[in-house]
C-alpha cells in the first residue's frame, strides 16, 4: 500500500482546481493557472508544505548537528544555508530546524540518526505548514498580517523571526531568489489553512494570487524526475 | 441665493467638477473638493442642524471637527460631520436628531421648556420619584441618540495595517512641516499626517499678516517635495497614543498601526468661542471657520458681520474679510487695552468700527430662529464687569469670534505629559515631556508664525537626535509677547442660553448650578454636566469649563487642572476598529473528510470539531444516537487529533512526569499506558490524559483538546527550576488522531495492520508501535468510551490517508464516522469526567471521586502538599453518579441544573444525557457528602418543578469493563 501524504494545505487548494504534482508522497500545486511568474514577481502564494524537515533540541543539540555534518548559525534567530539549497535556522540557543531543499537529503538522514534521541538531543517531530511569499508587494501583504518591520534588518543578514501573523504564531525568514524578494513562513499544521486562506485572501486584494511551484522550480522536468523517486 | 466667491487662490475645490445632491430632500450642488458644510454654505443654507438636547437650530461653528453642529446621515452612513466629510455625487443627506426633518423638527418645543430641563435632570428623573422611571426611560429612549442605525447595513471589511518610521509629526501646519523637514535633513524618514484634505494648516488660510503665508506654505512644499525622507498623509487623524509611540492613523479606509521611534506633536490649536447669550445661533462662528469657508472653498460666510476679536487673530480675520467683499460692521475687541500690532491701524484704515474694551451681551436671533440678526453690545471693564445700561444694536447677519485658543493637547496627554498653565499665553503647555516626544507650535504655547517654524525646527531636530541622527536642536524660540487667548470671556446673561458646550447643550448657569449643588472639581463636574463628553470630547468646551469653574471657586487654573484624556480623543468608526476577522481557526488534518461526511461543527477552544454528522431528514438528536448505536453494536470512528499529544524524552523522563501527574509512572513498562491527572500548586484539577511509554527514556501522552499550550508552557516552565535531563517536544499539530471504537473495531484494524491486535497481543490499556495503511502509527487500547477501541495516532500529513483506508475497510461493517456529542454521551454512560466540565475552579481529585488515582506516598509532585491537607480535611462535596427513574417524561434534565433539600441548594448537575442503551437519564453532579451515599435519593429542579432521582454507582454501562477487553468481536 502506497501511503499518501497530503499538505495541511491541501483541501484550500482544492478549490483553486490547480495542476498537481507529487513530491515527498504529497500532492502538491504545480500550477494554478498559466503564466504565473507575472504573479511570482508582484505578489505569489505557493505551498511548500512538501519540503522534508527534521527538528531537534536540547543542550548536546548543536554538537550533534555539527557531529552529523551540518553547521547551525552561530547566532539565535539566524539561518545558514546547507548542501542542496536546503536551510538549518536556530530557534533557541538550544533548538534547531532544518529544511531540505527540493532534492536535498539530510532531514531524512538526521531523523533516522538520531531515532528516539540521545541524553541532550532531543527529535522533534515537524510536520509544519509552509508557505512561500514572493513579489515586490510582499511589503503591502505584511504590514496587514503581521506588526515586525522586516525593513529594519537587511535582506542579507539571513534572521530568523519568530512572530504572530493573522493572529498565528509564525517562523519567517527572506532572501532575494532570482532577484525577487521571498519570505518563507513556518506554522503549525492545523494552523494552516487557516493562514493561507488569509494570507491569499488579502494578496488578492492586492492583485497577488496562489502560485504552483513551478514558479519557484521553473525546471519541469527535475520536478517530474523528482516526483517519481 | 449663491455664497461663491469668484476664484480665491489656494482653494481646494475643483470647479471643473460639479457634484449634485440632497439635503433634507431639496437638491443642491458642489464641487468636488467641497465638504458637506462648504457647499451647503454655498448655497445660501445656514440651518444645518439641531442641537442635542433643546433642538436649537444650528450651523458652521468650527468647520475642523472640532463640534458637531452639522452631523448629517446618509442612508446607512451615520453621524458624519458636515464640516470635514468629503462632498460625493448622489449624497441624500438628513440632519440627525430631528422629529419629521430639520425646518419642521417637533422636538424644537423643548427649547422653551428648557427651564424645566436643567443641568443634572436626567440623573434626577432617574432618582425619584420611583414611579417614573421608567416612563423617563422610555422618553429618554425615544428623544435621544444620533442617527439611526441601518441593521441591514453591509458589513464594512476595512483592513488594518502596521507601519513604521523614525519620526512621526502629527500636524502639517507651519510648525509640523518645519518639524518634519529639519527631521528629514538629520536623515530621519518622516511621516508627517494631517486630519485635513490639505496641508499647511492655518498657513493655508490665515492671510491677513505681514508674512505672506501662502509663500511660506510654498516654500516648505518645495522643499518637501525634494526630501525623499518625507511622507505626508492627508485626512488621516492620529486619534490616539499608547506605549513606546504607537500611534493608529485613521483615514478613510483604514487604521495604520504606526510605530514611530519619535513623534513631534504640532498639532496645533482648537479656536475657542465666547460665551454670550444665542451664541449658537446659525451665522455665527468661530473666526477660524469664516477664514477656511474663504479660503478653502471659496464661501463668502456672511454678509454683514460683527468680529469679536481677543487677539491679534481676529483683526486679521477683519482683513481678510474686507477683502473678500464681507462688511465688518464693527470689530468687538474684549482687551481693554486693545490691539497693540499695527493690525489695529490696519483695521481702522478700511474704515471698520473698533470697540475696544466691549462685548457681545447677546445675539438677537431671526424671527424664525435661523440665523442671527443684529449684536448687542456693552462696554466691559477690565474685571469682566459688563455695563447693560449702555448698549448698541449692530445689525449683522454674522458674528465671527476669535478670543482665544486650547492646546489640541489630548495625545500629549495620553504620552503622559506633563502640562501647565501658561499665564503668558493662558493655555496649559507642556511642562514635562515623555522621552521621544517632542512639541512644537500652538499645543506648545508658540503663535508668532516666526516662532513657530523655529519650534519645528528645534522639534524635528530634537525628535531626529532621540533616534541617533543629528546633534539636536541649534535654534531657540522666542516667548510669545502679548497672550493670545483672553482669560476669560463669558458674559453672563438673565436669560442664559449662553453656551459653553455646544454638543450637550449646556449654559453658563449650568456650571453654577452644578457646583452650587457640590459638583466642583473639574472631574465631578464633567460628569454631572456631560461637559466635553458630546461628539466633540470637548474639544471647543473643555477649556472654558475649566475657565468657568476656575472662577466659581476662586481657584488657579493650574489648580483647578483637567479631565484625563483617553484613547481615541476622536471618534472611529467601529468598522475600523473591528477591521479584517484574524480569528485563527485550528483545523485537524480530516477537516475535508468531515466535511463531507456532513458534519455539523462545534468550535472547542480554537478548534473546530464536528459535533454530529448530519443527514437528511434526521434530527440532531436522531444523528447522535445513531452514531452511539454504531459504536455500541458496530464500528465507528471519531477524529481525536485535537487531544493535546506531547513527547518526553530523556533519562529522567519517568521522574518529571512523576512530578507533574498525581499518579505514578515511574514503574511503568515499556508498552504500557495510563491514566494521568495534572493539579496546580492549589490541589485542583487542571488536565488529563493518558501517558504511553514507548520506550525507556521515551514517553508520549495526551493532554485535554483546550489544555495543551497551556500544559506545555507550565511543564517547560517547571523544568527550567528543576533541570531534569528531559527534552520535552509539543506535538500537538504533528500528530493525527482517530479513535477506531465498537465491537468490530479490531476486524477493521486487523486487515489494515500486521500487528498483532488481538486481545493477548494488544491487551486493553497498551500502546503499540506499528504501521496502520502503509503508516508508522502509535495506537493505544484506551477505554474513554467503553468499548473495544484503538486510538491512533500518526504523522498528521497522513491523517486523510489512514483515515480513508479505514473507512474503506469498516464499509463492510457499516462503519460510521461520529462526533463529539456521542462521545460525551459514551463517556458518560462510562462514569467518565471531561476536566472543566465536571470539575471547576476549586475541584480537587477527591472531590472528582479520583482518590484512587493520587499518590501521596510519592516523595514529590505539583500540588501534592495541598492535596495532603485537603485529604486530612472532611470533604464538603463529591462528584457521584445519578439516575432519573426511566419512567420520567418531563422536560430533558441540563447541565447546572440545581439539587434542592427543602429550601437549600446541595448540588448541581455537571453532566447528563438520557442513554437509548440504559433506558433513562444518567448524570454526574456535585452532592454534599451526606446525600452522596449510593441509594440515596434526591430532588433536581427542572424548569421549577422537582424530579426525583437516585445517586448510583459509577459506570452505568458495562460496569465490570468487559466490552474493553473482548475476546473476540461480536
Amino acid at each position: 500500500m502506497s501511503a499518501v501524504r497530503s499538505s495541511p494545505l491541501h483541501s484550500a487548494h482544492e478549490a483553486l482546481k490547480p495542476m498537481w504534482i507529487t513530491l515527498n508522497h504529497m500532492p502538491i500545486p504545480l500550477q494554478f493557472v498559466p503564466h504565473e511568474d507575472v504573479a511570482r514577481q508582484k505578489l505569489g502564494l505557493a505551498d511548500v508544505s512538501f519540503l522534508s524537515r527534521f527538528g531537534v533540541k536540547g543542550p548536546g543539540a548543536g554538537d550533534w548537528l555539527r557531529s552529523q555534518g551540518v553547521t547551525p548559525p552561530a547566532e539565535i534567530n539566524h539561518w545558514d544555508a546547507i548542501e542542496e539549497n536546503g536551510l538549518v535556522a536556530r530557534l533557541a540557543s538550544t533548538e534547531f530546524l532544518v529544511e531540505d531543499g527540493l532534492e536535498g537529503v539530510t532531514a531524512a538522514r538526521l531523523a533516522a540518526a538520531l531515532g528516539r534521541g540521545l541524553p541532550g538531543v532531543t527529535p522533534v517531530f515537524r510536520q509544519d505548514a509552509s508557505i512561500a511569499i514572493t513579489g515586490s508587494e510582499i511589503n503591502s501583504l505584511l504590514v496587514q498580517t503581521c506588526n515586525v518591520n522586516f525593513n529594519s534588518f537587511p535582506m542579507n543578514e539571513r534572521r530568523l523571526v519568530m512572530t504572530s501573523m493573522t493572529g498565528i504564531s509564525v517562523l519567517v525568514i527572506r532572501k532575494l531568489s532570482d532577484g525577487v524578494p521571498l519570505y518563507r513562513i513556518w506554522c503549525d499544521g492545523t494552523f494552516g489553512a487557516c493562514l493561507w486562506k488569509t494570507l491569499l485572501q488579502v494578496s488578492q486584494e492586492l492583485g497577488g494570487a496562489a502560485i504552483g511551484i513551478n514558479s519557484l522550480y521553473p525546471d519541469l522536468a527535475k520536478l517530474k524526475a523528482l516526483s517519481l523517486r | 441665493m449663491s455664497k461663491r466667491l469668484p476664484q480665491v487662490s489656494g482653494e481646494w475645490i475643483d470647479r471643473s467638477q460639479p457634484i449634485a445632491f440632497r439635503f433634507e430632500g431639496r437638491d443642491y450642488s458642489g464641487f468636488v473638493g467641497d465638504t458637506i458644510s462648504s457647499a451647503l454654505m454655498a448655497c445660501g443654507v445656514k440651518v444645518m442642524g439641531r442641537s442635542f438636547k433643546y433642538h436649537r437650530t444650528r450651523g458652521v461653528l468650527s468647520m475642523a471637527n472640532h463640534d458637531v453642529n452639522v452631523m448629517v446621515q446618509d442612508g446607512a452612513r451615520l453621524n458624519m460631520r458636515g464640516d470635514v466629510t468629503p462632498l460625493e455625487a448622489g449624497m441624500d443627506l438628513r440632519a440627525v436628531n430631528t422629529f419629521g426633518g430639520l425646518a419642521k423638527d417637533k422636538a424644537r418645543i423643548l427649547d422653551y421648556l428648557s427651564a424645566f430641563l436643567p443641568v443634572g435632570f436626567y440623573y434626577k428623573a432617574f432618582h425619584s420619584p420611583k414611579f417614573l422611571v421608567h416612563a423617563w426611560e422610555k422618553l429618554f429612549r425615544a428623544l435621544t441618540g444620533l442617527g439611526r442605525v441601518d441593521f441591514n447595513a453591509p458589513r464594512i471589511k476595512t483592513p488594518k495595517q502596521y507601519d513604521f518610521t523614525d519620526v512621526l509629526v502629527i500636524g502639517s501646519g507651519p510648525s509640523g512641516l518645519s518639524a518634519a523637514i529639519s527631521a528629514a535633513n538629520a536623515g530621519a524618514k518622516v511621516v508627517v499626517v494631517d486630519e485635513q484634505a490639505g496641508v499647511g494648516g492655518w498657513l493655508g488660510y490665515n492671510r491677513g499678516g505681514q508674512h505672506d503665508s501662502s509663500a511660506i506654505l510654498q516654500g516648505l512644499l518645495k522643499t518637501i517635495a525634494a526630501q525623499p525622507n518625507i511622507d505626508v498623509r492627508l485626512s488621516t487623524i492620529a486619534s490616539g497614543y499608547y506605549a513606546d509611540h504607537w500611534v493608529p492613523l485613521v483615514d478613510a479606509k483604514r487604521m495604520t498601526k504606526m510605530r514611530a521611534r519619535a513623534v513631534v506633536v504640532a498639532s496645533g490649536a482648537y479656536d475657542q468661542p465666547a460665551v454670550f447669550r444665542n451664541n449658537d445661533l446659525p451665522g455665527i462662528m468661530m473666526a477660524s471657520a469664516a477664514q477656511r469657508l474663504i479660503y478653502r472653498y471659496a464661501v463668502q460666510p456672511a454678509s454683514e458681520v460683527v468680529v469679536l476679536a481677543a487677539n491679534t487673530e481676529g483683526y486679521r480675520t477683519a482683513v481678510n474679510l474686507h477683502n473678500h467683499g464681507v462688511k465688518v460692521v464693527a470689530l468687538v475687541d474684549l482687551r481693554p487695552e486693545g490691539e497693540s500690532t499695527p493690525y489695529a491701524g490696519a483695521v481702522a484704515a478700511l474704515g471698520i468700527d473698533i470697540l475696544v474694551g466691549h462685548c457681545i451681551y447677546e445675539a438677537t436671533p431671526t424671527s424664525n430662529n435661523d440665523g442671527v440678526r443684529a449684536a448687542v453690545i456693552c462696554p466691559r471693564n477690565a474685571e469682566g464687569v459688563v455695563d447693560t445700561t449702555v448698549q448698541s444694536v449692530l445689525a449683522c447677519d454674522g458674528i465671527f469670534m476669535s478670543v482665544g485658543w486650547a492646546p489640541a493637547a489630548p495625545l500629549l496627554y495620553q504620552a503622559g505629559t506633563r502640562m501647565r498653565y501658561a499665564t503668558h499665553v493662558h493655555q496649559f503647555v507642556p511642562d514635562v515631556l515623555p522621552a521621544g516626544v517632542f512639541a512644537a507650535g500652538r499645543v506648545n504655547g508658540v503663535y508668532d508664525l516666526t516662532q513657530k517654524l523655529k519650534d519645528g525646527e528645534r522639534a524635528g531636530q530634537a525628535a531626529a537626535a532621540h533616534v541617533g541622527l543629528g546633534s539636536g536642536p541649534s535654534v531657540s524660540v522666542a516667548p510669545e509677547a502679548v497672550s493670545p487667548s483672553h482669560p476669560y470671556p463669558f458674559v453672563d446673561h438673565p436669560n442664559g442660553k449662553n453656551f459653553v458646550d455646544f454638543d450637550e447643550d449646556l449654559q453658563l448657569k449650568d456650571f453654577y448650578n452644578a457646583a452650587q449643588e457640590g459638583f466642583d472639581n473639574i472631574e465631578l463636574m464633567k460628569r454631572f454636566t456631560t461637559v466635553g463628553m458630546g461628539p466633540s470630547q470637548g474639544k471647543h468646551s473643555n477649556m472654558n469649563a475649566i475657565r468657568v469653574l476656575a472662577k466659581i471657586t476662586q481657584k488657579p487654573i493650574q489648580e483647578v487642572g483637567t479631565t484625563t484624556a483617553r484613547p481615541f480623543f476622536h471618534p472611529v468608526p467601529l468598522s475600523h476598529l473591528a477591521g479584517r476577522s484574524f480569528y485563527p481557526e485550528r483545523l485537524t488534518p480530516l477537516q475535508s473528510r468531515h466535511e463531507s461526511a456532513g458534519a455539523v461543527f462545534m468550535q472547542a477552544g480554537a478548534w473546530l470539531r464536528p459535533e454530529y454528522y448530519g443527514a437528511a431528514g434526521v434530527t440532531r438528536e436522531g444523528a447522535i444516537a445513531a452514531e452511539v448505536q454504531a459504536v455500541r453494536t458496530g464500528v465507528a470512528l471519531i477524529d481525536v487529533g485535537t487531544l493535546g499529544k506531547m513527547e518526553v524524552f530523556g533519562p529522567d523522563a519517568g521522574e518529571f512526569l512523576e512530578r507533574i501527574y498525581v499518579g505514578r509512572y515511574s514503574n511503568m513498562k515499556v508498552g504500557a499506558t495510563r491514566y494521568a491527572v495534572m493539579v496546580d500548586e492549589a490541589g485542583v484539577v487542571i488536565d488529563d490524559g493518558v501517558v504511553a511509554k514507548l520506550g525507556d527514556n521515551h514517553f508520549y501522552f495526551t493532554t485535554t483538546t483546550t489544555g495543551s499550550a497551556t500544559v506545555y508552557r507550565e511543564m517547560t516552565r517547571l523544568n527550567t527550576q528543576w533541570g531534569l535531563n528531559v527534552g520535552i517536544v509539543n506535538v500537538t499539530g504533528s500528530f493525527a488522531g482517530m479513535n477506531l471504537a465498537g465491537p468490530l473495531s479490531r476486524k477493521v484494524l486487523a486487515a489494515l495492520t500486521s500487528m498483532d491486535v488481538s486481545e493477548a497481543g494488544f491487551p486493553y490499556l497498551a500502546v503499540r508501535e506499528g504501521d496502520v495503511a502503509g503508516v508508522p502509527a502509535r495506537l493505544m487500547r484506551v477505554g474513554f468510551i467503553g468499548e473495544l477501541g484503538y486510538e491512533i495516532h500518526i504523522p498528521a500529513t497522513y491523517a486523510a490517508h489512514v483515515w480513508d483506508e479505514i473507512m474503506k475497510a469498516g464499509a463492510g461493517f457499516n462503519i460510521r464516522p461520529f462526533g463529539v456529542e456521542a462521545q460525551r454521551l459514551l463517556r458518560l454512560e462510562k462514569g467518565h469526567i471531561i476536566v472543566s466540565q465536571d470539575t471547576d475552579g476549586l475541584t480537587s481529585p477527591f472531590d472528582a471521586a479520583m482518590s484512587w488515582a493520587v499518590k501521596l506516598d510519592k516523595p514529590f509532585f505539583v500540588g501534592q502538599r495541598s492535596l495532603k491537607i485537603l485529604n486530612e480535611k472532611a470533604r464538603k462535596q463529591v462528584l457521584v453518579g445519578f439516575a432519573v427513574p426511566g419512567s420520567y417524561r418531563g422536560p430533558a434534565l441540563k447541565e447546572s441544573h440545581l439539587v434542592i433539600d427543602g429550601q437549600r441548594i446541595i448540588g448541581r448537575i455537571t453532566s447528563v444525557a438520557f442513554s437509548e442503551s440504559l433506558g433513562h437519564f444518567i448524570g454526574l453532579m456535585f452532592i454534599e457528602m451526606a446525600q452522596s451515599a449510593v441509594g440515596s435519593h434526591c430532588k433536581i429542579r427542572v424548569d421549577g418543578k422537582l424530579v426525583e432521582a437516585t445517586v448510583v454507582k459509577t459506570p452505568f454501562y458495562d460496569p465490570e469493563g468487559a466490552r474493553q477487553k473482548l475476546e473476540e468481536s461480536a
